[in-house]
């Protein structure tokens, strides 16, 4: 074969290359797309913050289509043996993840590292990520949910904004009922151009509401599902009755024209129904300050907490973490990534770049870290819910959703509506009780 | 020797067709979140469906979809077609114009669809409105649901066009002229010509329709997620979650199985029934 200068060249260069190569440890970091240009900005930054210190060790961070409960991409490619080597997964499916046998268990390693962990973390996060006292993953960041109100609506409405000083502790759902439908506007059709609250958008879950008023969701000591606590039962109607005032249909087309975007997808910043002024409150988190500097930078809004009976402050909090998943194949190099990602250099990136809470305790007193705005949302950490990590999780979600979604539409009362998803979710988790 | 010769598709269809067909009724045996061994459980998948109400809402709605969807997908295909044929000099230019949805990609459709169908700034209500119609929620009022998605379905109707245009082109012009002679008009000639030789075409397109309408998801799962109150919760979006967001593989096998012997009977059904209406010739 003849041989000229150019195929030579290409040759050296493929040789070189491959020497470059040889004898780094290549680790790959999936983030679900479902998390927000913040947050895969500030796991893109601590991977390559880890990477500038291990220069054996390459990182690659890829975006795989994904969710907080759909992991089908991650499912299939670690099945097949094409998975990565970690991967961020949002902690309240932790526990589902680990009992279908997708995650590595972590308590080896971090029995080699001689640290206790659980020590470092705050309790909450801590448990979401074990299961049956084996630990499955590191949490990352957290938040906590509020009450968030556009001060100029309310004011131009004449709204004395005092019964929203958290200082008086959570607005009565009664008295808070009868300011926001207040503010609702309706155009020359009758339909809605406005409305001052709707509770079940954005993050106003079930489970904000069941909380709020008192419930709870699982009884571990009995290993039952308890959607129909009474508690819980009481936020359903919190949201049955609001629907009911509203008109649910013309609710509901309020809520499909200002809120139009993919299922699979999050909604852009930019048409968010508080930041365009089309609704007076919302129950979101603090993540929204990342969104609302680059959307909504002169917003005029205030926090307080969610609105609840008998002053009860509460709030839920969820968040992500970084896993093994099974298969990977550099383990060790692997911990190594996972500890420095869900470290303190790695959730400073997402305090800072995507408004995060963190989860370490050590950084949760460091007050240089965090703009006045934040100190709300630390405070409620302590009193702040966990979704129960179960084995059937994203199920108990999925229901839970449907359920509020018959009693939004008044299609069926919260009893029956609550009482048909432990009839739906219990017999799943009978296999997970011992 | 011949056998040598078509072990390229023999193989494929034992290995990439028929295995994973028999392994999926396997797993619908089994309970199995997709790792580890499966655990054989016999017919205790197949009880908890019939158990479950949304298994059968699923199946409703999967019907409800096809029933529609197929019918309509056959009378837009036809009429595509019969606009691509056209004798005018650009008709190069709307083949082109008409089939061009069928390519763009089913999310980018979607995605359009969901503004086009927005109950106040929508194309769609904006039209009703010019008619006087009430503005309707089409995504998000359960009774006009699954309506919306079989209206983004069509926007895939080129594919099957394309086919009906060599259909129609491949029916002799002598047949149309004798009919002229005659006396007969475009209808006549449309429902005694066109029609009854577009039978195989339409046999053809009857059962990929049903196929593919029975596993209906991407526009479902992009558009809907399953709601309003799982009224779009189509048996494949069913399967998928099950699948991959339950961890119940075993569960999603065995509905995956159900849906592929549906699938079968209907095919077979009309197959058999094709005798009665389809022309396979000419004279």
């Amino acid at each position: 074969m003849k041989m000229n200068y150019k195929t030579l060249i290409a040759i050296c260069s493929c040789l070189w290359l491959s020497a470059g190569a040889y004898g780094q440890t290549q680790l790959k970091l999936w983030l679900p797309s479902s998390l927000d240009a913040h947050e895969k900005g500030a796991y893109q930054k601590a991977a390559e913050a880890f990477a500038q210190k291990n220069p054996g060790i390459k990182v690659n961070v890829e975006v795989v289509p994904g969710s907080e409960t759909d992991v089908a991409k991650l499912m299939t490619a670690v099945r097949s043996g094409a998975g990565p080597d970690l991967a961020v997964i949002d902690r309240f499916t932790v526990a589902q993840r680990a009992a279908a046998g997708l995650l590595t268990d972590l308590t080896p390693l971090i029995k080699k590292e001689g640290k206790d962990l659980s020590q470092e973390y705050t309790e909450g996060p801590w448990q979401e990520v074990s299961y049956q006292k084996k630990v499955y993953a590191v949490p990352t960041n957290t938040d906590a949910r509020v009450l968030f109100y556009n001060k100029q609506i309310l004011k131009e409405a004449g709204i004395d904004l005092a019964d929203f000083d958290p200082a008086r502790g959570p607005i009565a759902p009664d008295r808070f009922k009868e300011i926001a439908l207040k503010l609702n506007q309706t155009d020359s059709t009758g339909a809605y151009t406005r409305i001052g609250f709707v509770p079940w958008l954005e993050q106003g879950w079930g489970y904000t509401w069941g909380y709020a008023f008192g419930g709870s969701f699982f009884d571990f000591a009995g290993c039952k599902v308890t959607a129909t606590d009474p508690g819980v039962v009481k936020g359903y109607q919190f949201l049955y009755d609001w629907a009911k005032a509203l008109d649910p249909q013309k609710a509901r087309t309020f809520v499909d024209t200002y809120w139009q975007w993919p299922s699979t997808g999050t909604l852009p910043p930019a048409q968010m129904p508080f930041f365009t002024g089309k609704v007076a409150f919302i129950i979101t988190g603090n993540w929204v300050f990342a969104a609302m500097k680059d959307a909504a930078p002169n917003l005029e809004y205030g926090v307080t907490y969610i609105p609840a009976p008998n002053g009860l402050k509460t709030s839920w909090s969820g968040g992500w973490s970084v896993a093994i998943l099974q298969g990977a194949k550099n383990v060790d190099a692997a911990y190594q990534l996972l500890r420095s990602v869900t470290g303190e250099e790695g959730q400073t990136f997402l305090v800072k770049e995507a408004a995060s809470l963190p989860t370490l305790k050590s950084l949760q007193q460091r007050k240089d870290l965090y703009a006045p705005e934040y100190e709300f949302f630390l405070s409620l950490l302590p009193v702040s819910k966990s979704r129960p990590p179960l084995p059937v999780g994203a199920l108990y979600w999925d229901k839970l959703k449907e359920a509020e979604e018959s009693v939004i539409t008044n299609s069926q009362t919260p009893d029956a509506a609550l009482k048909a998803v432990v009839d739906e979710v219990q017999p799943q988790m009978d296999r997970f009780c011992k | 020797m011949g056998l040598l010769f078509i072990s390229p598709w023999i193989i494929g269809f034992f290995l990439f067709l028929l295995y994973p067909v028999l392994s999926n009724f396997h797993l619908g045996m089994t309970q199995y979140s997709g790792f580890g061994e499966p655990e054989w459980i016999g017919f205790r998948n197949y009880q908890q469906l019939l158990k479950d109400p949304l298994f059968w809402t699923s199946l409703y709605n999967t019907f409800y979809y096809v029933l529609l969807a197929v019918p309509l997908g056959v009378a837009v295909a036809i009429a595509l077609a019969m606009a691509m044929n056209q004798k005018v000099r650009e008709v190069t230019l709307y083949r082109a114009l008409l089939y061009i949805p069928s390519i763009a990609p089913i999310f980018a459709l979607a995605m359009m669809l969901i503004w086009l169908l927005n109950p106040r700034f929508g194309l769609f209500n904006y039209l009703l409105g010019l008619l006087h119609i009430p503005a309707i929620n089409w995504l998000g009022d359960t009774r006009w649901s699954k309506l919306a998605i079989v209206l983004v379905a069509q926007f895939g109707a080129g594919n099957i066009g394309l086919i009906f245009l060599t259909a129609l082109r491949a029916i002799p012009a002598r047949l149309y002229d004798a009919a002229s002679l005659d006396g007969a008009g475009p209808w006549k000639k449309f429902w005694y010509i066109t029609l009854p030789l577009l039978t195989p075409t339409i046999l053809y397109d009857i059962i990929i329709g049903i196929g593919l309408g029975l596993q209906v998801f991407v526009p479902a799962y992009i558009m809907t997620d399953g709601g309003p109150l799982n009224s779009t919760m189509f048996t494949a979006l069913y399967i998928y979650k099950n699948a991959f967001e339950y961890s119940q593989v075993g569960l999603a096998a065995a509905v995956s199985g159900i849906l592929f012997i549906i699938n079968v009977v209907l095919a077979v059904t009309i197959f058999w029934s094709s005798k009665y209406w389809v022309n396979y010739h000419l004279e």
